[in-house]
C-alpha cells in the first residue's frame, strides 16, 4: 500500500544525534519525537519539519519519502 | 453560530437531575396504587378503590422490576454525565456506557410491554383496551426514539474519538 516514510532515524544516526538532544533543539517533547521517529505519525506539521531541517541540516526530501 | 457552552457546568446539572429523579422513579409506583386511587379511577377507570391489599402489592412488585431498570438507566447516564464533567467525553468507557444504556432500554420495553399484556389482564379486570393500546404505543416510540437517539450519539462520539486519536498523533 502506498504511503508516506518517516527517514527520521536514518537522518539522526547520519547526524550523530539522540532523540532527547533533537528533541530539546527543535522544541517538541521526547514523545511526540519517538511518534515521529517510530512511523507511527498520521500529520506533521510545517512548524515541525521546518524545525528539523533546520536541526539536522537537511531538506524535507531527507526525512520524508513516498513509498509505492 | 453555537457558542462553545461550559460542558462541565451543564454535565454536573445534568447528573443532578438524573440522580434526583431516580427516588422519584421508584416511589412512583407504590405512591399511585396505595394512595392514588382518586387519580387512577378518574383517569384509567381501572376502579382502583375496589383492589385488595395483595394485588396492589403485586403491581408495586412487578412494577419495581421495570423502575429499577429505569433507575439503572438514570445511573448509567450520570455516569455519562460524570465523564463529560471531567472531560473523558472521547473515551471506549463512554461509549460502552451509552451501549449498555441501549440494552437496558431494550429491556425494559420489552419487560412493561409483556408486563401490559400479560400481567394487568391477572391483576386488573376493567382495563380500557384503548389505554392498553396506547400505553404499548407509547413504550414502543420511546424505546425506538431512545434505541435510534444513542446509537446516533454512539457513533457520533465514536468517530470523534478517531479524529481525537489522530489530533494526537500530529506532531
Amino acid at each position: 500500500m502506498a504511503r508516506i516514510k518517516v527517514k527520521l532515524d536514518e537522518m539522526m544516526a547520519r547526524r550523530k544525534i539522540r532523540l532527547n538532544e533533537l528533541a530539546k533543539l527543535i522544541d517538541l517533547t521526547e514523545a511526540n519525537l519517538s511518534i515521529l521517529k517510530n512511523d507511527k505519525a498520521k500529520a506533521i506539521r510545517f512548524s515541525t519539519l521546518e524545525a528539523l531541517c533546520a536541526a539536522l541540516d537537511c531538506q524535507p526530501a531527507d526525512l520524508i519519502e513516498f513509498e509505492k | 453560530m453555537i457558542a462553545t457552552t461550559n460542558i462541565s457546568k451543564y454535565a454536573r446539572i445534568f447528573k443532578i437531575l438524573c440522580i434526583a429523579l431516580i427516588p422519584m422513579v421508584l416511589l412512583w409506583s407504590p405512591l399511585m396504587w396505595f394512595f392514588g386511587d382518586k387519580m387512577t379511577d378518574a383517569t384509567y377507570g381501572l376502579n382502583l378503590a375496589n383492589f385488595s391489599f395483595a394485588q396492589r402489592v403485586g403491581l408495586v412488585l412487578i412494577e419495581l422490576v421495570s423502575n429499577g431498570l429505569v433507575s439503572y438507566g438514570l445511573i448509567l447516564l450520570a455516569r455519562v454525565a460524570n465523564n463529560f464533567q471531567k472531560d473523558e467525553i472521547f473515551t471506549v468507557k463512554t461509549v460502552g456506557l451509552f451501549l449498555r444504556l441501549q440494552k437496558i432500554t431494550g429491556y425494559w420495553a420489552s419487560y412493561t410491554i409483556g408486563y401490559f399484556i400479560f400481567f394487568h389482564g391477572v391483576f386488573t379486570t376493567t382495563i380500557p383496551a384503548y389505554v392498553l393500546f396506547v400505553s404499548l404505543a407509547i413504550v414502543a416510540i420511546v424505546y425506538l426514539f431512545i434505541f435510534f437517539f444513542l446509537s446516533i450519539l454512539a457513533t457520533l462520539i465514536v468517530k470523534a474519538t478517531q479524529l481525537q486519536g489522530d489530533q494526537d498523533l500530529t506532531v
